[in-house]
């Protein structure tokens, strides 16, 4: 009998506790808005590395073609950290560059140092998180994050293998910028870069440049 | 208990282990489909229909090496369907409006050359076809749900620099948010490509643009076609 009475209060009791957390459950599900109720997001990431293609397009003497591999911590849906990205460049020398060479004997190629790695840190800011109806056929789901971080640039007028440094940068920058993520599955995706680093000091030189180097970059990611 | 029960109790548990068994590995791909939500969806209605569009941008046209332009821009898009509709005319002014990058006067300083004067885009006017495959919905800090779409234009045209017109083609892509059934926001991305004198150049355009859509009751969704009760 009294044993019975027991499991009649516990009954209760547990009753009585699991109402406040449905409630609360339902109510962090509840519409938040006044344009409707806003679903879980169906993919989240963790701990993310991406690989993918960079160009550099702003520096007047050289086009950069290079690569970039990143890794990148999730701490929630809103904010994560870049830990690091970094890369690596092939510059092209401009028309303008020819040009300068060609013509003027006194200009030597020494003179253009253009980005050869570089490295960025960034914190992830993801503003908006959404899905997207292909053809009204099927639903590819994306999100659009900025970025704001500090960024280590290695300038060299001559490619690396070259061996030749008498005339390297080593520069400290801010980077900034805003990047969009495609889903293909829960674990991989697509993201698109538009980054721009002002350089504001070089180590070596001890100068103050001020230069902007913007990237273009595709890549992509996994979710470990 | 009879030990012919016995042997008929091992039995019936044997297979049902077995059966369990077996069954297993066809079970959980079943259940790995029930969880994937990416392959059951419902498309809903659009919320948000254009008709014929005008509009209102700024634009930044920053690759040249000797100046940074900016330009004022204005278009006329009329939208057949959800997915097809024709910028009949988009014509960006940027004369007067460029920076100098200060190139001119590095190369001046360095190395004592004058570069011969590079001509500046005065205005550039072109025609589209666009194409709008992807429409949805995003959520702004999991509180504000957003509507958009996301749009491609390629089309033909000219480029008026200083010195001459030049014919361009390009091709661009944009994303539009919608911020009520007539008005929205137009954010793109444009590379010109036009045959100038002995070769092929590119002019590389961001625009931002602040969009009207003129009859827009006419394509508005009525909520019964959606099966929405009042």
């Amino acid at each position: 009998m009294r044993t019975a009475r027991f499991s009649l209060v516990l009954l209760v009791m547990s009753v009585l506790l699991s109402v406040p957390s449905a409630r609360a459950q339902e109510q962090s599900y509840r519409e938040k808005s006044a344009y409707g109720p806003i679903q879980r997001r169906l993919f989240e990431l963790n701990h993310e590395i991406s690989i993918g293609w960079a160009y550099l397009p702003l520096d007047p003497f050289a086009k950069g073609y290079g690569a970039q591999l990143s890794y990148t911590i999730h701490f929630n849906h809103f904010i994560a950290l870049e830990l690091f990205r970094v890369g690596w460049t092939y510059n092209r020398d401009s028309k303008l560059k020819t040009k300068l060479l060609d013509q003027m004997p006194d200009v030597s190629p020494a003179e253009f140092p253009a980005v050869v790695f570089f490295e960025n840190t960034n914190l992830i800011f993801k503003l908006l998180y959404g899905k997207q109806s292909l053809f009204n056929r099927t639903v590819v789901h994306f999100e659009v994050y900025a970025t704001l971080g500090g960024a280590f640039l290695f300038r060299n007028p001559y490619p690396i293998w070259d061996g030749d440094l008498n005339n390297a940068r080593y520069e400290f920058g801010v980077n900034g910028g805003f990047g969009a993520r495609f889903w293909f599955s829960p674990r991989w995706s697509f993201k698109i870069d538009l980054r721009d680093t002002v350089v504001m000091l070089c180590f070596n030189r001890g100068d103050f440049p001020l230069e902007n180097s913007a990237l273009v970059g595709f890549s992509f990611a996994v979710n470990i | 208990m009879h030990p012919s029960r016995i042997r008929g109790f091992l039995k019936v548990s044997v297979g049902f282990i077995l059966a369990m068994l077996v069954s297993l590995p066809f079970r959980a791909p079943a259940q790995e489909d029930d969880l994937d939500q990416g392959k059951v969806f419902a498309i809903q209605a659009r919320d948000y229909r254009m008709n014929h569009e005008f509009s209102l941008s700024m634009a930044f046209l920053p690759l040249d090496a000797f100046y940074k332009f900016f330009a004022v821009s204005g278009h006329y898009v009329v939208h057949f369907n959800d997915l097809w509709a024709w910028e009949a005319i988009h014509f960006a002014f940027s004369q007067y409006l460029d920076v100098d990058t200060g190139l001119k006067s590095e190369l001046s300083d360095k190395w004592d050359a004058s570069a011969t004067d590079t001509p500046r885009i005065d205005y550039s006017f072109d025609t589209n076809l666009m194409l709008k495959p992807l429409y949805g919905k995003m959520t702004l800090f999991d509180s504000l749900i957003v509507y958009m779409e996301t749009y491609f234009v390629l089309g033909v045209g000219a480029e008026k620099f200083e010195t001459a017109w030049f014919p361009a083609g390009n091709v661009g892509v944009g994303m539009r948010i919608f911020l009520s059934d007539t008005l929205s926001l137009r954010f793109e991305v444009r590379e010109y490509v036009y045959l100038e004198e002995g070769g092929v150049d590119s002019t590389l355009y961001f625009g931002v643009g602040f969009c009207y859509n003129a009859f827009a009751e006419e394509r508005k969704v009525k909520k019964e076609e959606k099966g929405v009760k009042e």
